[in-house]
C-alpha cells in the first residue's frame, strides 16, 4: 500500500489526499495513516521552510512571510529512488 | 488481586468516553512513573468481581517515537494487564487496525471494541463484526460507548478472555519473504533467552532499528550475542534499503485483508460542502478561469468601494494636512526652502502614496476573505496543470502568490521547493508578481488615465506578470536549470468561513508594512532626491537644469522608444529600485514642486498619453527588482551573481515590453 501510495504522489503530479484516497480506492484515514508512514520512514517530506535562519524577530518581513496558507508534501531523494525502482 | 483491563487506541477512538462509562466516578489520574503522560485507573465491577482498568495514552502505533506510545508499549510487555480492550473508531477502521495489527504481533491478549458504530451506519458503512473476529482471531464487539451500547457484551468477553489467557493469538505477520527470513533467523538466536517479551516480535523490531528493544536485548544477552544480532540486521539493512517500509506494508497488508468484504463503504460517499464546491472550484477546466473570474471581481469590488466610496478621503486630507503646515510654517517665518521641502518634498512625494491606502485597504480585505475561506490554496492546485505545461510544478505557484504582497517573502517562501530547479526558476520569476508596493503606481496612472476601466488595467497588469513569470520559467527550464521537478501532493484545507479577526489581522499585517515603509524608505529616498532636485543653488528647483533633471535627462534616451523619455519618468524608475512606492513618491515631488497645488493625476495627464502611461506600467511591472528583493535574492541564492542577472534581465525583459506595447500600440493607430 505504501509503495502504491508513493507510486501514485510520483505519477499523478499535485494531488489533494481526497484524491489519492479515491485513485488507491482506500479511505482517507488510511491515506492519512500512510502518509504519516511514509513521513517518518523519510519517502516524504513537509514542506515548512524552517530553512530559513534569518529569525523573526529581526526581520522586517516576518508578518508578511507568515501567511503558510498551502502545506504541501514532496518526495525525498529516497522516494525517488524508490518509485524509480519500480 | 483484582485483574486489570487495559484500554487501548487511538486519539478520539471514543476510549475516554469507554473509560468514564465503565468506571463512572470511581477513578483518579496520576502521572505514569518518570514521564508526564497522565495515568487514569479506575474500578469496574462484573457481578462479585471488581476488575481494574487502565486507560492507556490515545496512540496510532506502538513504536519508539513519542513517550505515549512507550508508556503503552511497556505496560502493555509488562504483562500488568491482563487484557487489552483496543477501541477502534468504527467510521475509520483501517487506520485504527495498524495499532490492533501491532497489538496482535506484540501477543498482547486482545478484545476489540468497534466503537462509534451508530456513527458508521449514518455514514451507511456496514461493517461485519464476526468477520472482523475471525480474520483477527480475537472477539471483536460492536459498541457505542457514548449510549453505552454493547458495553455489557464487551466487557463479557473481556472477561471471559481475562480468565483463559491461554486463547490469546500470536499473529505471525508476513512481511515479505526477504523479511520473513531475516525475521527467523533472529528469532532463532533470541529464542530461549531470557527476555520476556515474545522473540519473533523482538526480532521485527530489531530489523526496524528500535533503539529501546535494541537497549533491552544489550541488558539482557551476552555481548557475542549482541554482535550476532547486529550483523544479521546490518545484512539485513544491507540486502534491502527499504527494510523499514516493507515491515510497516506487511501490516497494511494484513489490514487490507482483514478488511476485505468485512469493511464496505457506500460506492458514492455523502459529499461534503468542501467536496461540492471543490468540484466546481478546482475543476480540471474551470478551475483557473474561476480563478481569473475571481481575482477580477476582487478588483472590480476594490475600485468599487475603494475609489467611488472612499475614494478622495485621504487625498482631501493629505492635501488638507499639507496646507495646515504650511500655514505653520509660513507664520513661523520658515525659509522658502523648508516649506517647499515640506509642502513639495513630503507631503507631495509620500502624501500622494498615502493616498491610495483605502483601495489598499480594500483590496488587502478582500484577498484576505479569499485566504482565510481557504480558497487562495486552491489557486495553487488549479495552476497545476498550466505550470506543468512549462515546465514547472504547482507548488512553485505558492511563493508567487505570496509575491503579491511583497517579493521579499515571495523570494523566501521558495525556500519550501526542495529541488534546485524548481527553486532557482522560482527566485528568479518572483519579481514579476505585482508586489503591493507598485499598487500606487498602477493606481495613480489608472486614476489619470483609465478611470473607468480600473479593474480591467490592474487584472491586466497581474496576469501579464504571471504569462511574463511562466514564460521565462519555460525559459530558463530549457536553458539554465534542467531537470525533472519534485512530485508533491497539497494538503487543501477545509472551506471555511472567514472570521473577522483574521481578515483584518492579514489586511493591517499589509497596510502597516506599506504605513512602515511610507514612513522610512520612502521618506528617506523622496528626501535625498528632493535635495538634487533643488540643487545646484541657484537653478530652478525642480527643473531639468537641476542635478536630478540632469541624471534624468542622461537615462531618459534609453525609454524613447517606450514612449516615456522624460527625464521626470526617467528618475521616477531610478528611485523605484530602492523601493518601488518611491517612482510615484518621486513623480509627485517632481510634479509638484513645478507648479504649485498642481495634482499628480493632471501632471501625468500632461506628460503621458494612454498609451505611453500603460508601456510605463508594464515597466514598472517587470523591471528591475527594489533593493531589498535583490538582497534577497543574493542571500538565498548564496551569490551576488544571481542578484545582478536578477537586475539585469529584469530591466531587459521590462523595456522590451514597455517599448512592444508602445509600438504595438502605435501601429495599431493608439495613442
Amino acid at each position: 500500500m505504501l509503495k502504491a501510495l508513493l507510486q501514485e504522489i510520483r505519477t499523478a503530479g499535485c494531488l489533494s489526499r481526497a484524491q489519492l484516497a479515491a485513485k488507491l480506492g482506500e479511505p482517507i484515514g488510511l491515506i492519512d495513516e500512510g502518509i504519516e508512514q511514509l513521513k517518518r520512514l523519510g519517502y516524504l517530506a513537509e514542506d515548512s521552510g524552517e530553512r530559513c535562519t534569518a529569525g523573526c524577530g529581526r526581520c522586517p518581513y516576518a508578518s508578511l512571510c507568515s501567511q503558510n496558507f498551502v502545506k504541501t508534501l514532496s518526495l525525498t531523494a529516497e522516494g525517488q529512488r524508490l518509485t524509480a525502482e519500480h | 488481586m483484582p485483574k486489570t483491563v487495559a484500554l487501548a487506541g487511538n486519539p478520539n477512538s471514543g476510549k475516554t468516553t469507554l473509560f468514564n462509562a465503565l468506571t463512572g466516578a470511581n477513578h483518579h489520574a496520576a502521572n505514569w512513573p518518570g514521564v508526564t503522560v497522565e495515568r487514569k485507573e479506575g474500578q469496574f465491577r462484573c457481578g462479585s468481581d471488581v476488575y481494574t482498568v487502565v486507560d492507556l495514552p490515545g496512540i496510532y502505533s506502538l513504536g519508539a517515537f513519542s513517550e505515549d506510545e512507550l508508556v503503552a508499549r511497556d505496560y502493555i510487555l509488562s504483562g500488568e494487564p491482563d487484557v487489552v480492550v483496543n477501541v477502534i473508531d468504527a467510521t475509520n477502521v483501517e487506520r485504527n487496525l495498524y495499532l490492533t495489527t501491532q497489538l496482535l504481533e506484540m501477543g498482547a491478549n486482545v478484545v476489540v471494541a468497534l466503537n462509534m458504530v451508530d456513527e458508521a451506519e449514518s455514514l451507511a458503512m456496514s461493517l461485519d463484526a464476526q468477520a472482523l473476529s475471525k480474520r483477527l482471531g480475537v472477539p471483536v464487539v460492536p459498541t457505542v460507548a457514548s449510549k453505552r451500547q454493547g458495553i455489557d457484551q464487551l466487557m463479557a468477553a473481556a472477561v471471559r478472555a481475562a480468565a483463559d489467557p491461554s486463547v490469546k493469538r500470536k499473529l505471525d505477520l508476513s512481511y515479505g519473504q526477504s523479511v520473513d527470513a531475516k525475521v527467523t533467523q533472529l528469532e532463532k538466536l533470541l529464542k530461549d533467552r531470557d527476555l520476556v517479551y515474545p522473540p519473533r516480535w523482538v526480532a521485527v523490531k530489531l530489523l526496524e532499528g528500535d533503539g529501546q528493544v535494541l537497549k533491552m536485548v544489550e541488558e539482557r544477552l551476552t555481548s557475542q550475542d549482541v554482535e550476532e544480532l547486529r550483523r544479521v540486521c546490518e545484512e539485513a539493512a544491507a540486502e534491502n534499503s527499504d527494510l523499514q517500509l516493507e515491515i510497516v506494508d506487511g501490516r497494511y497488508r494484513f489490514i487490507q485483508k482483514v478488511t476485505r468484504g468485512a469493511v464496505a463503504r457506500p460506492k458514492k460517499e455523502v459529499p461534503t460542502l468542501t467536496d461540492r464546491l471543490d468540484k466546481v472550484l478546482t475543476h480540471r477546466f474551470w478551475g483557473l478561469p474561476l480563478f481569473a473570474v475571481i481575482i477580477f471581481a476582487v478588483f472590480q469590488l476594490t475600485f468599487v468601494i475603494g475609489q467611488d466610496l472612499l475614494g478622495g478621503l485621504v487625498g482631501e486630507g493629505v492635501g488638507l494636512l499639507g496646507e495646515y503646515i504650511d500655514g505653520l510654517l509660513a507664520r513661523a517665518n520658515a525659509s522658502e526652502l523648508l516649506r517647499s521641502y515640506v509642502a513639495d518634498g513630503l507631503i507631495g512625494g509620500v502624501g500622494v502614496v498615502l493616498e491610495f491606502i483605502p483601495l489598499i485597504v480594500i483590496l488587502y480585505t478582500l484577498m484576505g476573505l479569499l485566504e482565510d475561506s481557504g480558497y487562495m490554496a486552491r489557486a495553487a492546485y488549479v495552476m497545476d496543470n498550466t505550470m506543468r505545461k512549462v515546465g514547472l510544478q504547482g507548488k512553485t505557484f505558492i511563493p508567487l502568490i505570496v509575491a503579491f504582497g511583497c517579493n521579499v517573502p515571495g523570494v523566501m517562501a521558495t525556500r519550501t521547493l526542495e529541488n534546485k530547479k524548481d527553486r532557482m526558476t522560482a527566485i528568479l520569476i518572483n519579481p514579476f508578481m505585482s508586489c503591493g508596493a507598485k499598487l500606487p503606481i498602477y493606481l495613480a496612472f489608472i486614476a489619470a488615465f483609465f478611470p473607468k476601466y480600473g479593474a480591467l488595467v490592474l487584472f491586466s497588469l497581474y496576469v501579464l506578470g504571471v504569462l511574463v513569470a511562466l514564460a521565462m520559467g519555460k525559459l530558463f527550464g530549457r536553458t539554465l536549470f534542467k531537470g525533472e521537478s519534485s512530485h508533491f501532493i497539497m494538503e487543501l484545507p477545509p472551506y471555511r468561513m472567514p472570521t473577522l479577526r483574521n481578515v483584518v489581522r492579514n489586511m493591517w499585517d499589509n497596510v502597516s508594512s506599506f504605513l512602515v515603509r511610507a514612513g522610512t524608505v520612502i521618506f528617506v529616498v523622496v528626501s535625498l532626491l528632493w535635495v538634487l532636485a533643488v540643487l545646484p543653488a541657484g537653478v530652478e528647483p525642480y527643473g531639468s537644469e537641476s542635478i536630478l533633471g540632469r541624471v534624468g535627462a542622461v537615462i531618459a534616451p534609453i525609454f524613447a522608444p517606450a514612449g516615456f523619455g522624460t527625464w521626470q519618468a526617467s528618475v521616477g524608475l531610478f528611485a523605484g529600485v530602492a523601493a518601488k512606492e518611491a517612482v510615484v513618491a518621486t513623480l509627485g515631488m517632481v510634479y509638484a514642486g513645478v507648479e504649485e497645488g498642481v495634482e499628480l493625476v493632471s501632471a501625468l495627464q500632461k506628460a503621458f498619453t494612454p498609451l505611453s502611461a500603460f508601456a510605463f506600467l508594464v515597466m514598472t511591472l517587470l523591471y528591475t527588482p527594489c533593493v531589498a528583493t535583490l538582497a534577497t535574492i543574493k542571500k538565498e541564492t548564496g551569490s551576488a551573481k544571481w542578484a545582478f542577472f536578477s537586475a539585469g534581465y529584469a530591466f531587459a525583459v521590462g523595456w522590451l515590453g514597455a517599448v512592444l506595447v508602445f509600438q504595438l500600440g502605435r501601429l495599431f493607430g493608439l495613442s
